[in-house]
């Protein structure tokens, strides 16, 4: 879809006006939308930084790429910012996954499940114990607890729990001394 | 589907009840989710959101949580019934006719699915006052009683996948309609709205996306939805929100206990010109209404009811002023039926 105000550039700001009782929807480019004064949406800031993205490896990596599914190309997806079906999430899985560290919490889903598929739960806020992990895939799990961690701690700052504050951040400490000895 | 019911409902999120009333109008949650075997919306044909929207339409009779809904397709759908939808919180912008969209309008219009949005499915609940906990276990019961029957798009390291990754994992957004004068009139509201954000929540205004904030109305919301537990996102929304509405207290008590016969004055003069207008905007219509919610969460005036000003908020925007009026209103012809509205009502509660 093109913009409707200067036809040059595709349209990634969906926004509706309404004057005189009518409804005017309006499909613009980011340029056009900011002239007029709309802000993004989460969901439009998402589309930017995807096509913002130039010169990432993982992108050069993805370009020319194109979902053997429903035929969405890496370029469609930089344009428009929306994934063509769930394939693609495994398509362009380079460029997402870096995407998705900058705006998610974590890499991976934690929470409820469809039937069938078992329920992943949060990690605990205690101290954790100091026991070996030697497997390859407990070595990621404890990158992302880092991560995780540290969103925690800054939410618990933000509501002045300072205890369990102090809990994440020894945990924290002891995740990454545990890290630098390997 | 003729529309005109709803205009008599008080829909429960409107009633000004519930926790935390005075500070918080309403919670919302709502969940994305994507049928397996199809494409998502941008990539799929007529037939196949023919298709998708027959599905979900075949299985709503099976659900008890559903039971009495309504279903409303966006096609063939005129333009002000379409507004007055999204001025419910029923539908979204991005609900399109186009797309074969469709709304399935739950009991009290407390659940509500969208169909053939960004997403194939949408499904969500909204309640008054801060109510996100019973907001989540209402729609757990929906979404799993839907699930029993719809098999949804779900990767076990990026959950339930959707249209935009912004959305994925839990597929989870959920809000409050927060009320915040004292903080705006004390000048803290902009240090609020910066620290929220770096907390990974997003604010906005009162028209939710898009729009500036008005009424002295927020929407707090959170951003991210992969990598946290719905119950940890909610625990973290609810813990930053309680912070909120202490600081808010704060500022009120301050504002009551030194400037009274300031905010007296500013609530008083809301109210008489929302007594004698002949005219007004809805713009200035919000503010006004915000003064006057103030005063009654103040207990300055005590004749109004916080459900009366929340039910004008809705009442006075402009389809729900056309559907009432039965037709088409240019914009002066608004402002005065506005008037008349707010006179009628505010004289009714004996002020």
């Amino acid at each position: 879809m093109i913009c409707q105000i200067c036809h040059k550039e595709e349209a990634t700001v969906h926004f509706t006006e309404i004057i005189d009782g009518k409804v005017n929807e309006l499909n613009l480019c980011k340029k056009c939308a900011e002239k007029k004064g709309i802000a993004l949406t989460v969901s439009d800031a998402f589309s930017e930084f995807i096509s913002g993205m130039a010169g990432d490896q993982a992108q050069t990596e993805d370009d020319g790429l194109c979902c053997s599914r429903c035929g969405l190309t890496f370029k469609e997806l930089r344009q428009g910012g929306r994934l063509g079906c769930g394939e693609c999430y495994t398509t362009f899985e380079a460029s997402l996954s870096a995407l998705i560290k900058n705006i998610q919490k974590g890499p991976k889903h934690i929470g409820k499940s469809p039937p069938g598929f078992k329920k992943e739960v949060s990690p605990k806020i205690v101290p954790t114990p100091r026991e070996e992990e030697s497997s390859k895939k407990k070595e990621m799990d404890k990158e992302v607890s880092i991560e995780e961690l540290r969103a925690k701690i800054k939410v618990a700052i933000a509501v002045e729990e300072y205890e369990k504050a102090a809990h994440l951040r020894d945990w924290i400490k002891d995740l990454e001394s545990k890290q630098h000895d390997k | 589907m003729e529309l005109e019911y709803l205009l008599t409902n008080i829909a429960p999120w409107l009633t000004g009840d519930g926790p935390e009333a005075d500070i918080i109008l309403s919670s919302r949650i709502r969940l994305a989710r994507n049928l397996k075997g199809f494409n998502f919306l941008r990539k799929t044909d007529e037939t196949s959101r023919r298709e998708i929207l027959g599905l979900i339409h075949g299985v709503i009779d099976k659900v008890s949580t559903l039971s009495g809904a309504v279903v409303v397709e966006l096609e063939g759908l005129p333009d002000l019934d379409r507004l007055f939808l999204m001025e419910r919180h029923l539908i979204s912008r991005e609900l399109s006719p186009d797309y074969q969209g469709s709304v399935i309008i739950g009991h009290q219009e407390i659940i509500s699915l969208m169909i053939n949005e960004e997403d194939h499915l949408r499904i969500q609940i909204i309640r008054s006052g801060m109510s996100l906990s019973r907001c989540w276990d209402e729609i757990q019961k929906v979404d799993a009683e839907l699930e029993k029957f719809l098999e949804y798009e779900y990767s076990p390291v990026y959950g339930y996948l959707t249209a935009c990754p912004s959305n994925v994992g839990t597929g989870m957004r959920a809000s409050v309609m927060i009320h915040l004068p004292a903080l705006v009139l004390h000048k803290q509201i902009d240090k609020i709205v910066q620290t929220v954000g770096k907390l990974g929540l997003a604010v906005r205004g009162i028209n939710g996306e898009g729009s500036q904030a008005t009424g002295n109305m927020f929407q707090i919301s959170n951003q991210s939805t992969l990598g946290k537990s719905e119950e940890d996102i909610l625990g973290d929304l609810e813990k930053i929100i309680s912070k909120i509405i202490v600081h808010e207290r704060n500022g009120r008590r301050v504002l009551l206990e030194n400037q009274l016969l300031r905010i007296e004055d500013q609530i008083y003069r809301a109210l008489g010109i929302l007594n004698n207008a002949r005219l007004i905007t809805s713009e200035e219509t919000i503010d006004l209404l915000s003064a006057l919610r103030m005063g009654v969460d103040l207990k300055v005036l005590e004749t109004i009811t916080r459900g009366t000003v929340n039910q004008l908020f809705l009442y006075t925007q402009p389809a729900h002023l056309q559907k009432l009026a039965g037709s088409a209103l240019d914009a002066t012809k608004r402002d005065a039926l506005r008037a008349k509205l707010i006179r009628d009502k505010i004289e009714k509660e004996g002020c």
